[in-house]
């Protein structure tokens, strides 16, 4: 998809600065030097990542090409554990989000195993008693 | 000064009573532990534990708040070196660290903080005994003028020195003062980008970045390899070698030497020390060319950096009432709890606070060395048990962090984005570090700046009509040059070695 790294950098960069420069323009006041509104900072950051983004750009074309690889079954796993644990979280308690993200986590890992996942969860979920109770932190435990 | 060192055995006899002692060790152990939690930095660890002073008397409050501070520090460097988790004070030594965690050298990277952070504490210590009062006024001879250059030779030095080009590096710290835009314009009351979420309006948090970009990026790096070893096989090595030893000094003495000026000035602090630290290292290490794979000087100098900076960020707190960062605003609020207002007449009001405070300070500095050595070893042995079973702990504790922070389920959603976007950099071969400091230091930037423009009117003569701007902007102007020489020279070096092959 991209000829190298220095390519995928610079449509990266490009891309950053097209979203805050013109959502910024559009959105907010540059003002004057004198007095300076919330959209000139972004518009001037903005203009030089576009330029950096532009050059890299440039200088990756005459580079030669480079394999890069995404592995994006483990990033999707460890997305989804997370996700998991959110909702596990917000719509139960912690202790079930922890028994999500374990139990969805390992599955990125070859040798699932339900046994030692439970390990894992009961002394993740002691762990965070003893942040709870003992570090006074506010976690919906139960 | 004999008057001085009067007043520091008055602060010893203070610090030394069994009662304040104990705070203190309470403070050090209760902050390492808490400050280890990836995405519990100093900050929050502080004002988690802030209301455990709330029954004690004052000089035992500060004491164990100081105590609270410096574990919190350290606990940031082990979670930085074991877990590539930093926060603000330990981005740098996360990239070294992590490197010696990975070749099997953990022991000797925690050792190496603990000491450096002692060094370091220890000449800031020294430096405050001999300067505090002049030193506190070094804060009022800087204007906005000087701090917006001095982030902008912040942001070409980091770019100079992480791996990679320059101009990615440059590119990153644009990308980082972007995202650190995020939120409410304290100047304007308008929100920016924050896309209608109003999870945002508040801005991004450090956390969500940190654990996001270095600790989920890192943990997803880690499967995409199957990694199944643990760096310890063995025995554990905590007592590093007389030459590893013999390492250690002069960075940490350079790093002290750096980050006990940055921390005097508001918006330097750990955060700027870190840096300048590194890239001193960079310059004069005779080990120049393995730091960023896994150097000792490279922990070392960012270290003893970052902790003076945080020692010697309590002179402008104290002896002007001027917190220099949150952390800073944090222990004010505590005084101010308490009864007392810092300031020019603290000293003589409260010696007893002011001088048994920087005693202390000292004294927890020792007591985290000889805590943390044994403690080295206990948390070395965590790192024997196997990835399959680590990295689902690992991530737990990230979104704890991430939860943490604000009480917000939904900021483990923040995390997460970010952790798909640290992948990618990961992957594309773009560092994180210099995003981190655009992020921290690009609201100060754009405040200081906007000041400096209403003053002068919209002029930028200020930039380079006093001597400090005019020698910034030449060290900026210099930085800048040599790092495009860099970046054309690099190229070249490719496109020769691209045709041999």
């Amino acid at each position: 998809m991209f000829k190298n790294r220095d390519v995928a950098s610079g449509f990266l960069f490009i891309l950053i600065a097209l979203v805050f420069g013109i959502s910024g323009l559009i959105s907010y006041p540059i003002g004057a030097l004198n007095n300076p509104g919330p959209g000139l900072l972004p518009a001037i950051v903005s203009s030089l990542l576009l330029l950096s983004g532009v050059s890299i750009l440039v200088k990756g074309l005459a580079m030669p090409s480079e394999v890069i690889i995404f592995y994006i079954k483990n990033l999707a796993i460890v997305m989804l554990a997370i996700i998991g644990f959110v909702i596990a979280t917000r719509y139960v308690n912690m202790i079930a989000g922890i028994t999500s993200l374990i139990f969805l986590a390992t599955v990125a890992i070859p040798n699932y195993s339900v046994i030692r996942n439970i390990k894992i969860v009961a002394a993740l979920v002691l762990i965070a008693a003893l942040f709870k109770y003992g570090a006074g932190l506010d976690l919906p435990l139960v | 000064m004999i008057e001085t060192y009067e007043h520091l055995l008055m602060g010893f006899s203070v610090a030394f009573t069994m009662q304040n002692l104990m705070y203190c060790i309470i403070g050090c152990f209760i902050g390492t532990l808490v400050g280890m939690l990836p995405g519990l930095g100093p900050m929050a660890t502080i004002s988690l534990l802030l209301p455990i002073t709330f029954g004690i008397p004052t000089v035992g409050a500060m004491i164990m708040l100081a105590g609270i501070y410096y574990g919190a520090s350290y606990g940031d460097n082990v979670s930085a070196i074991t877990m590539k988790i930093p926060h603000a004070a330990s981005i740098i030594t996360c990239i070294d660290g992590y490197n010696m965690h990975c070749q099997g050298r953990t022991g000797l990277a925690l050792f190496t903080a603990g000491i450096s952070s002692f060094i370091g504490g220890t000449f800031a210590f020294l430096l405050i005994v001999a300067l505090a009062i002049p030193l506190g006024e070094l804060a009022f001879v800087v204007g906005p003028a000087e701090f917006c250059l001095l982030m902008l030779v912040g942001f070409a030095g980091v770019s100079l020195v992480t791996q990679g080009s320059f101009l990615n590096g440059l590119a990153m710290v644009f990308v980082g003062v972007l995202f650190g835009l995020i939120g409410t314009d304290v100047t304007s009351g308008i929100v920016r980008f924050s896309g209608g979420f109003t999870n945002l309006y508040d801005g991004v948090g450090l956390i969500a970045i940190a654990i996001g970009c270095f600790g989920l990026a890192e943990i997803i790096k880690n499967l995409d390899s199957k990694n199944q070893l643990t760096p310890f096989n063995g025995s554990i090595t905590l007592v590093p070698s007389w030459s590893d030893f013999k390492r250690i000094i002069p960075s940490a003495l350079r790093g002290s030497a750096v980050g006990s000026i940055l921390g005097l000035l508001p918006g330097g602090g750990p955060a700027m020390a870190q840096f300048a630290a590194y890239a001193a290292e960079k310059k004069f290490s005779k080990y120049k060319d393995e730091i960023g794979t896994g150097c000792i000087e490279g922990v070392a100098g960012s270290c003893a950096g970052e902790e003076a900076a945080a020692r010697t960020g309590f002179i402008p707190l104290m002896t002007i009432g001027i917190p220099e960062n949150a952390i800073m605003a944090l222990m004010l609020g505590a005084l101010m709890m308490k009864g007392i207002q810092p300031g020019p007449q603290m000293i003589t009001n409260h010696p007893d606070l002011f001088w048994g405070l920087i005693a202390s300070m000292w004294i927890g500095n020792v007591f985290l060395v000889i805590l943390n050595v044994p403690m080295v070893k206990v948390l070395l042995s965590f790192f024997k048990i196997q990835y399959d079973v680590l990295f689902p702990a690992i991530l737990f504790f990230c979104c704890l962090g991430a939860y943490s922070t604000n009480n917000n389920i939904n900021d483990v959603f923040l995390v997460s984005a970010f952790g798909v976007f640290g992948y990618i950099i990961m992957r594309i071969g773009l560092e994180p570090a210099p995003m981190i400091l655009g992020f921290i230091l690009g609201p100060m930037f754009e405040e200081f700046f906007r000041r400096q423009m209403s003053i002068s009117q919209g002029s930028f003569m200020p930039f380079i009509e006093r001597p400090i701007s005019l020698g910034l902007v030449c060290v900026l102007a210099t930085a800048i040059v040599y790092g495009f020489y860099s970046e054309v020279k690099r190229s070249r070096r490719k496109e020769e070695l691209a045709m041999l092959s």
